[in-house]
Protein backbone atom coordinates (compact mmCIF):
# COMPACT_ATOMS: atom_id res chain seq x y z
CA UNK A 1 0.00 0.00 0.00
CA UNK A 2 1.74 3.34 -0.97
CA UNK A 3 1.60 6.50 1.55
CA UNK A 4 -0.70 8.38 -0.32
CA UNK A 5 -3.06 5.18 -0.08
CA UNK A 6 -2.72 4.82 3.22
CA UNK A 7 -3.36 8.52 4.38
CA UNK A 8 -6.77 8.14 2.38
CA UNK A 9 -7.56 5.60 4.63
CA UNK A 10 -6.99 7.79 7.81
CA UNK A 11 -8.36 11.27 8.45
CA UNK A 12 -7.05 14.45 8.30
CA UNK A 13 -8.06 17.96 8.49
CA UNK A 14 -11.55 16.20 10.51
CA UNK A 15 -9.80 14.98 12.87
CA UNK A 16 -8.30 17.98 13.65
CA UNK A 17 -11.61 19.57 13.22
CA UNK A 18 -13.43 16.81 15.24
CA UNK A 19 -11.12 17.62 18.57
CA UNK A 20 -12.63 21.37 17.77
CA UNK A 21 -15.98 20.25 17.98
CA UNK A 22 -16.45 21.48 14.17
CA UNK A 23 -16.22 18.08 12.38
CA UNK A 24 -18.70 18.09 9.70
CA UNK A 25 -19.90 14.46 10.44
CA UNK A 26 -19.11 14.13 14.29
CA UNK A 27 -20.13 10.29 14.22
CA UNK A 28 -18.39 9.55 10.95
CA UNK A 29 -15.01 10.37 12.27
CA UNK A 30 -16.37 9.24 15.78
CA UNK A 31 -16.97 5.38 14.48
CA UNK A 32 -13.90 5.91 12.29
CA UNK A 33 -11.34 6.49 15.26
CA UNK A 34 -13.18 3.79 16.96
CA UNK A 35 -11.84 1.28 14.66
CA UNK A 36 -8.48 2.92 13.83
CA UNK A 37 -6.00 2.08 16.09
CA UNK A 38 -4.31 4.75 14.37
CA UNK A 39 -5.95 7.66 14.09
CA UNK A 40 -7.13 6.91 17.53
CA UNK A 41 -3.17 7.92 18.52
CA UNK A 42 -3.88 10.67 16.18
CA UNK A 43 -6.60 11.97 18.24
CA UNK A 44 -4.73 11.13 21.35
CA UNK A 45 -1.80 13.30 20.02
CA UNK A 46 -3.77 16.45 19.10
CA UNK A 47 -5.87 16.62 22.36
CA UNK A 48 -2.94 16.72 23.86
CA UNK A 49 -1.46 19.63 21.55
CA UNK A 50 -4.81 21.38 22.19
CA UNK A 51 -4.47 20.95 26.35
CA UNK A 52 -0.87 22.07 26.16
CA UNK A 53 -1.83 25.26 23.93
CA UNK A 54 -4.61 26.32 26.18
CA UNK A 55 -2.74 25.74 29.51
CA UNK A 56 0.26 28.10 28.63
CA UNK A 57 -0.34 31.13 31.35
CA UNK A 58 -1.47 34.44 29.97
CA UNK A 59 0.61 37.77 30.52
CA UNK A 60 0.17 39.84 33.22
CA UNK A 61 -1.11 43.30 32.30
CA UNK A 62 -0.93 46.03 34.74
CA UNK A 63 -4.00 47.17 35.87
CA UNK A 64 -3.84 50.62 34.58
CA UNK A 65 -4.10 49.15 31.26
CA UNK A 66 -7.30 50.62 30.57
CA UNK A 67 -6.06 53.59 31.96
CA UNK A 68 -3.14 53.98 29.99
CA UNK A 69 -5.67 53.44 27.15
CA UNK A 70 -7.48 56.21 27.84
CA UNK A 71 -4.78 58.46 28.26
CA UNK A 72 -3.93 57.65 24.73
CA UNK A 73 -7.58 58.33 23.39
CA UNK A 74 -7.07 61.36 24.57
CA UNK A 75 -3.91 62.47 23.40
CA UNK A 76 -5.27 61.14 20.25
CA UNK A 77 -8.27 63.46 20.57
CA UNK A 78 -6.13 66.41 21.47
CA UNK A 79 -4.08 65.78 18.64
CA UNK A 80 -6.68 65.24 15.83
CA UNK A 81 -8.66 68.44 17.10
CA UNK A 82 -5.29 70.50 16.95
CA UNK A 83 -3.47 68.68 14.23
CA UNK A 84 -4.39 71.63 12.08
CA UNK A 85 -2.29 74.09 13.94
CA UNK A 86 0.32 71.23 13.90
CA UNK A 87 0.81 71.26 10.37
CA UNK A 88 1.00 74.91 10.51
CA UNK A 89 4.23 74.56 13.74
CA UNK A 90 5.89 71.88 11.44
CA UNK A 91 6.02 74.44 8.63
CA UNK A 92 7.00 76.76 11.14
CA UNK A 93 9.77 74.47 12.62
CA UNK A 94 10.77 74.40 8.94
CA UNK A 95 10.71 78.07 8.42
CA UNK A 96 13.02 78.27 12.07
CA UNK A 97 15.81 76.17 10.21
CA UNK A 98 15.55 78.53 7.00
CA UNK A 99 15.88 81.74 9.25
CA UNK A 100 19.10 79.94 10.74
CA UNK A 101 20.42 79.20 7.63
CA UNK A 102 20.18 82.95 6.65
CA UNK A 103 21.41 84.19 9.70
CA UNK A 104 24.34 82.22 8.52
CA UNK A 105 24.51 83.25 5.63
CA UNK A 106 25.07 86.84 6.68
CA UNK A 107 27.41 86.12 9.28
CA UNK A 108 29.55 83.54 7.40
CA UNK A 109 29.51 85.15 3.43
CA UNK A 110 29.74 82.79 0.67
CA UNK A 111 27.14 80.00 0.15
CA UNK A 112 23.75 81.33 -2.13
CA UNK A 113 21.04 80.04 -0.29
CA UNK A 114 18.19 78.14 -1.99
CA UNK A 115 14.78 78.36 -1.67
CA UNK A 116 13.59 75.68 0.56
CA UNK A 117 10.56 74.41 1.24
CA UNK A 118 9.12 70.92 3.73
CA UNK A 119 10.21 68.61 1.34
CA UNK A 120 13.89 70.26 1.74
CA UNK A 121 13.94 69.11 5.22
CA UNK A 122 15.91 66.03 5.66
CA UNK A 123 14.71 63.22 7.45
CA UNK A 124 15.44 63.48 10.86
CA UNK A 125 16.45 60.40 12.01
CA UNK A 126 15.94 58.64 15.40
CA UNK A 127 17.05 61.60 16.70
CA UNK A 128 15.13 63.97 15.28
CA UNK A 129 15.78 66.99 13.02
CA UNK A 130 16.91 69.73 15.54
CA UNK A 131 19.14 67.70 17.19
CA UNK A 132 20.83 66.09 14.45
CA UNK A 133 21.60 69.55 13.72
CA UNK A 134 22.80 70.79 16.87
CA UNK A 135 24.95 67.31 17.13
CA UNK A 136 26.86 68.56 14.18
CA UNK A 137 30.64 68.54 15.17
CA UNK A 138 31.39 70.87 12.05
CA UNK A 139 29.47 72.89 9.68
CA UNK A 140 28.10 69.49 8.50
CA UNK A 141 24.74 70.52 8.87
CA UNK A 142 25.20 72.36 5.91
CA UNK A 143 24.66 69.78 4.03
CA UNK A 144 21.43 69.79 5.31
CA UNK A 145 20.86 70.97 1.50
CA UNK A 146 20.34 74.80 2.58
CA UNK A 147 23.55 76.40 0.58
CA UNK A 148 23.89 75.73 -2.88
CA UNK A 149 26.05 72.10 -3.40
CA UNK A 150 29.61 72.58 -3.35
CA UNK A 151 29.38 75.94 -1.70
CA UNK A 152 29.57 74.21 1.97
CA UNK A 153 31.35 76.81 4.38
CA UNK A 154 34.32 76.30 6.73
CA UNK A 155 33.25 76.32 9.86
CA UNK A 156 34.08 74.92 12.98
CA UNK A 157 31.75 73.66 15.90
CA UNK A 158 32.36 76.53 18.28
CA UNK A 159 31.87 78.93 15.95
CA UNK A 160 28.70 77.51 14.64
CA UNK A 161 27.61 77.17 18.28
CA UNK A 162 28.23 80.91 18.42
CA UNK A 163 26.15 81.99 15.14
CA UNK A 164 23.45 80.41 16.04
CA UNK A 165 23.56 81.50 19.48
CA UNK A 166 23.82 85.16 18.41
CA UNK A 167 20.77 84.19 16.15
CA UNK A 168 18.72 83.26 19.19
CA UNK A 169 18.29 79.97 16.65
CA UNK A 170 18.50 77.74 19.77
CA UNK A 171 15.56 79.03 21.59
CA UNK A 172 13.60 79.35 18.52
CA UNK A 173 14.88 75.33 17.84
CA UNK A 174 14.09 74.10 21.35
CA UNK A 175 10.54 75.24 20.76
CA UNK A 176 10.46 73.72 17.27
CA UNK A 177 12.16 70.29 18.57
CA UNK A 178 9.08 69.85 20.72
CA UNK A 179 6.76 70.58 18.44
CA UNK A 180 8.27 68.65 15.98
CA UNK A 181 7.93 65.46 18.59
CA UNK A 182 4.46 66.14 19.15
CA UNK A 183 3.65 66.08 15.54
CA UNK A 184 5.56 63.04 14.90
CA UNK A 185 3.42 61.13 17.56
CA UNK A 186 0.39 62.83 15.62
CA UNK A 187 1.13 61.50 12.18
CA UNK A 188 1.98 57.89 13.88
CA UNK A 189 -1.92 58.04 14.97
CA UNK A 190 -3.10 59.28 11.93
CA UNK A 191 -5.24 56.63 10.54
CA UNK A 192 -4.68 56.91 6.18
CA UNK A 193 -7.51 59.24 5.39
CA UNK A 194 -6.59 61.37 8.11
CA UNK A 195 -2.87 61.73 6.88
CA UNK A 196 -4.00 62.22 2.97
CA UNK A 197 -5.24 65.31 4.55
CA UNK A 198 -2.45 66.16 6.33
CA UNK A 199 0.00 66.13 3.59
CA UNK A 200 -2.62 67.96 1.69
CA UNK A 201 -2.51 70.75 4.08
CA UNK A 202 0.91 71.25 4.12
CA UNK A 203 1.33 71.39 0.75
CA UNK A 204 -1.48 74.10 0.72
CA UNK A 205 1.01 75.86 3.49
CA UNK A 206 3.91 75.45 0.80
CA UNK A 207 2.28 77.15 -1.65
CA UNK A 208 1.24 79.62 0.31
CA UNK A 209 -2.16 79.90 1.07
CA UNK A 210 -3.80 79.70 4.65
CA UNK A 211 -4.74 76.98 6.50
CA UNK B 1 -17.70 53.38 41.73
CA UNK B 2 -14.75 54.16 39.83
CA UNK B 3 -12.11 56.97 40.12
CA UNK B 4 -12.42 59.66 37.53
CA UNK B 5 -9.32 59.52 35.11
CA UNK B 6 -7.72 63.28 33.70
CA UNK B 7 -7.84 63.61 30.19
CA UNK B 8 -6.12 65.86 28.18
CA UNK B 9 -7.71 68.85 26.97
CA UNK B 10 -9.88 67.22 23.43
CA UNK B 11 -12.14 64.51 25.08
CA UNK B 12 -14.89 66.87 26.53
CA UNK B 13 -17.74 64.32 26.88
CA UNK B 14 -15.48 61.18 28.08
CA UNK B 15 -14.45 60.55 31.79
CA UNK B 16 -13.21 57.19 31.42
CA UNK B 17 -13.64 55.35 35.09
CA UNK B 18 -12.29 52.51 36.11
CA UNK B 19 -14.62 49.80 36.30
CA UNK B 20 -14.16 47.19 39.46
CA UNK B 21 -15.53 43.33 39.96
CA UNK B 22 -14.01 42.35 36.41
CA UNK B 23 -12.03 39.10 36.32
CA UNK B 24 -8.93 39.74 34.78
CA UNK B 25 -5.92 36.29 34.53
CA UNK B 26 -5.85 33.88 33.90
CA UNK B 27 -7.17 31.03 31.07
CA UNK B 28 -11.07 31.96 32.14
CA UNK B 29 -10.34 35.40 31.10
CA UNK B 30 -9.45 34.40 27.38
CA UNK B 31 -13.04 33.71 26.64
CA UNK B 32 -14.71 35.93 26.93
CA UNK B 33 -18.39 35.41 27.89
CA UNK B 34 -21.75 36.80 26.15
CA UNK B 35 -21.32 38.58 22.81
CA UNK B 36 -24.83 40.48 23.76
CA UNK B 37 -23.34 41.43 26.61
CA UNK B 38 -20.45 42.92 24.79
CA UNK B 39 -22.81 44.77 22.07
CA UNK B 40 -24.80 46.05 24.97
CA UNK B 41 -21.33 48.02 26.30
CA UNK B 42 -20.69 49.13 22.94
CA UNK B 43 -24.31 50.89 22.50
CA UNK B 44 -24.02 52.66 25.89
CA UNK B 45 -20.23 53.61 25.06
CA UNK B 46 -21.32 54.74 21.77
CA UNK B 47 -23.55 57.02 24.12
CA UNK B 48 -20.86 58.28 25.54
CA UNK B 49 -20.38 56.02 28.36
CA UNK B 50 -16.91 55.97 29.50
CA UNK B 51 -17.36 53.59 32.51
CA UNK B 52 -18.87 51.16 29.59
CA UNK B 53 -15.98 51.43 27.53
CA UNK B 54 -13.82 50.85 30.21
CA UNK B 55 -15.66 47.84 30.91
CA UNK B 56 -15.21 46.75 27.43
CA UNK B 57 -11.12 46.85 27.95
CA UNK B 58 -11.22 45.20 31.25
CA UNK B 59 -12.99 42.43 29.83
CA UNK B 60 -11.02 41.96 26.80
CA UNK B 61 -7.47 43.23 27.81
CA UNK B 62 -6.06 39.89 29.05
CA UNK B 63 -7.17 37.90 25.84
CA UNK B 64 -5.95 40.59 23.55
CA UNK B 65 -2.65 41.29 25.41
CA UNK B 66 -2.46 37.39 25.43
CA UNK B 67 -2.92 37.37 21.09
CA UNK B 68 -0.66 39.87 20.82
CA UNK B 69 1.83 38.60 22.95
CA UNK B 70 1.77 35.10 21.27
CA UNK B 71 2.00 37.01 17.50
CA UNK B 72 5.28 39.60 18.46
CA UNK B 73 6.85 37.54 20.61
CA UNK B 74 7.73 40.81 22.92
CA UNK B 75 5.77 41.74 26.15
CA UNK B 76 6.46 45.52 25.37
CA UNK B 77 5.10 45.29 21.91
CA UNK B 78 2.09 43.47 22.76
CA UNK B 79 1.00 45.76 25.39
CA UNK B 80 1.54 48.57 22.92
CA UNK B 81 -0.15 46.97 20.59
CA UNK B 82 -2.95 45.41 22.21
CA UNK B 83 -3.38 49.09 23.47
CA UNK B 84 -3.51 50.42 19.98
CA UNK B 85 -5.95 48.07 19.55
CA UNK B 86 -8.82 49.58 22.19
CA UNK B 87 -7.52 53.02 20.47
CA UNK B 88 -8.41 52.11 17.35
CA UNK B 89 -12.31 50.25 18.65
CA UNK B 90 -12.90 53.49 20.11
CA UNK B 91 -12.29 55.30 17.10
CA UNK B 92 -14.86 53.27 15.08
CA UNK B 93 -17.11 52.73 17.83
CA UNK B 94 -19.93 54.89 15.87
CA UNK B 95 -18.98 52.58 12.96
CA UNK B 96 -19.78 49.41 14.99
CA UNK B 97 -23.50 47.78 14.32
CA UNK B 98 -24.05 44.30 16.20
CA UNK B 99 -24.73 41.29 13.99
CA UNK B 100 -21.07 39.80 14.30
CA UNK B 101 -19.40 38.14 17.57
CA UNK B 102 -17.98 41.61 18.96
CA UNK B 103 -14.66 39.60 19.53
CA UNK B 104 -13.89 38.88 16.02
CA UNK B 105 -14.25 42.79 15.39
CA UNK B 106 -11.80 43.54 18.65
CA UNK B 107 -9.48 40.14 17.23
CA UNK B 108 -9.64 41.24 13.41
CA UNK B 109 -8.16 44.96 14.33
CA UNK B 110 -5.89 43.33 17.02
CA UNK B 111 -4.98 40.75 13.92
CA UNK B 112 -4.56 43.35 11.73
CA UNK B 113 -1.94 45.45 13.82
CA UNK B 114 0.10 43.07 14.75
CA UNK B 115 0.54 41.79 10.91
CA UNK B 116 1.47 45.55 10.29
CA UNK B 117 3.71 45.63 13.47
CA UNK B 118 5.76 42.02 12.10
CA UNK B 119 5.99 43.79 8.59
CA UNK B 120 7.41 47.03 10.01
CA UNK B 121 9.73 45.23 12.21
CA UNK B 122 10.99 42.76 8.83
CA UNK B 123 11.04 45.98 6.88
CA UNK B 124 13.15 47.52 9.40
CA UNK B 125 15.51 44.56 10.04
CA UNK B 126 14.86 44.82 13.75
CA UNK B 127 14.67 41.60 15.84
CA UNK B 128 12.76 40.80 18.93
CA UNK B 129 14.22 43.24 21.52
CA UNK B 130 12.86 41.53 24.58
CA UNK B 131 11.38 38.16 23.80
CA UNK B 132 8.87 36.65 26.46
CA UNK B 133 10.12 34.88 28.97
CA UNK B 134 9.53 31.00 28.77
CA UNK B 135 6.53 30.17 31.30
CA UNK B 136 7.64 26.64 32.36
CA UNK B 137 6.52 27.17 35.48
CA UNK B 138 3.11 26.00 35.91
CA UNK B 139 3.98 24.07 39.34
CA UNK B 140 0.96 23.62 40.88
CA UNK B 141 1.30 22.33 44.81
CA UNK B 142 -0.75 19.80 44.07
CA UNK B 143 1.44 17.96 42.02
CA UNK B 144 4.74 16.00 43.00
CA UNK B 145 7.51 17.69 41.50
CA UNK B 146 8.70 15.38 38.79
CA UNK B 147 5.36 15.92 37.41
CA UNK B 148 5.49 19.71 37.67
CA UNK B 149 9.00 19.78 35.76
CA UNK B 150 7.29 17.89 32.99
CA UNK B 151 4.24 20.09 32.63
CA UNK B 152 7.06 22.84 32.81
CA UNK B 153 9.00 21.42 29.97
CA UNK B 154 6.45 20.69 27.75
CA UNK B 155 4.88 24.12 28.26
CA UNK B 156 8.74 25.42 27.24
CA UNK B 157 8.74 23.11 23.90
CA UNK B 158 4.90 24.10 23.27
CA UNK B 159 6.47 27.64 23.33
CA UNK B 160 9.38 27.45 21.42
CA UNK B 161 7.59 25.56 18.77
CA UNK B 162 4.94 27.98 18.77
CA UNK B 163 7.06 30.52 18.13
CA UNK B 164 9.13 28.95 15.37
CA UNK B 165 5.89 28.86 13.42
CA UNK B 166 5.13 31.13 10.71
CA UNK B 167 2.65 33.90 11.82
CA UNK B 168 -0.36 32.24 9.23
CA UNK B 169 -0.26 28.98 11.46
CA UNK B 170 0.68 30.91 15.02
CA UNK B 171 -2.49 33.36 13.90
CA UNK B 172 -5.00 30.33 13.57
CA UNK B 173 -4.08 28.70 16.66
CA UNK B 174 -3.59 31.19 19.08
CA UNK B 175 -6.78 31.88 17.85
CA UNK B 176 -8.40 28.52 18.37
CA UNK B 177 -6.76 27.15 21.20
CA UNK B 178 -5.68 30.02 23.33
CA UNK B 179 -8.41 32.84 22.60
CA UNK B 180 -11.31 30.16 22.26
CA UNK B 181 -12.64 31.59 19.13
CA UNK B 182 -14.40 28.81 16.85
CA UNK B 183 -13.95 28.24 12.81
CA UNK B 184 -16.52 30.57 12.26
CA UNK B 185 -15.26 33.64 14.34
CA UNK B 186 -11.36 33.13 13.20
CA UNK B 187 -13.00 33.09 9.47
CA UNK B 188 -14.41 35.99 10.25
CA UNK B 189 -10.95 37.84 11.85
CA UNK B 190 -9.51 36.64 9.05
CA UNK B 191 -11.54 37.49 6.32
CA UNK B 192 -11.46 34.07 4.93
CA UNK B 193 -13.48 31.06 4.12
CA UNK B 194 -14.37 28.61 7.36
CA UNK B 195 -12.89 25.85 4.79
CA UNK B 196 -9.48 27.78 4.70
CA UNK B 197 -9.60 27.80 8.45
CA UNK B 198 -10.19 24.33 8.85
CA UNK B 199 -7.21 23.58 6.98
CA UNK B 200 -4.70 25.91 8.39
CA UNK B 201 -5.75 25.04 11.61
CA UNK B 202 -5.29 21.40 10.98
CA UNK B 203 -1.55 22.10 9.35
CA UNK B 204 -0.47 24.15 11.64
CA UNK B 205 -0.75 21.22 14.36
CA UNK B 206 1.26 19.33 12.25
CA UNK B 207 3.92 22.12 11.56
CA UNK B 208 3.93 22.39 15.94
CA UNK B 209 4.13 18.70 16.60
CA UNK B 210 6.64 18.36 13.80
CA UNK B 211 8.69 21.57 15.86
CA UNK B 212 8.07 20.03 19.54
CA UNK B 213 9.39 16.99 18.28
CA UNK B 214 12.15 18.61 16.88
CA UNK B 215 12.87 19.79 20.23
CA UNK B 216 12.74 16.09 21.77
CA UNK B 217 9.46 16.55 22.99
CA UNK B 218 6.41 14.26 22.96
CA UNK B 219 2.63 15.19 24.47
CA UNK B 220 1.43 11.66 24.77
Amino acid sequence: MTDDAREADHLGEELSAWVDGEAEDAALVESHVAGCPECAARYRELNALSAALRSLPGPVVGEDFAERVAARIGRGASARRYWPAAAALLAAAAGVVIVAAVVLSVRQPGPMLRTTGVEDVPPGGESGLFDEMLLSSDAAAWDYGFPASGDTPEMNAEELVLALSASGWFEDAAEAWEAERDIEELVQSLDETEKMEFERLLRTYEEGAEI
Amino acid sequence: MGHPLELPVGVPTMELCAVKGVVQGGSEAGKPAVDMQEWQLVERAQAGDAAAFTQLVRRYQVPVVHFCQRMLLSAQDAEDVAQETFVRLYRYLDRLEPGAKFSTVLFGIARNLTLNHLRDTKRRGRGVTDPLESHAGLADRSMRPDQSARLGEIAAMVERGLEALTAEHREVLVLREINGLDYEAIARVLDCRMGTVKSRIARAREQLQARIRDLGGDLV
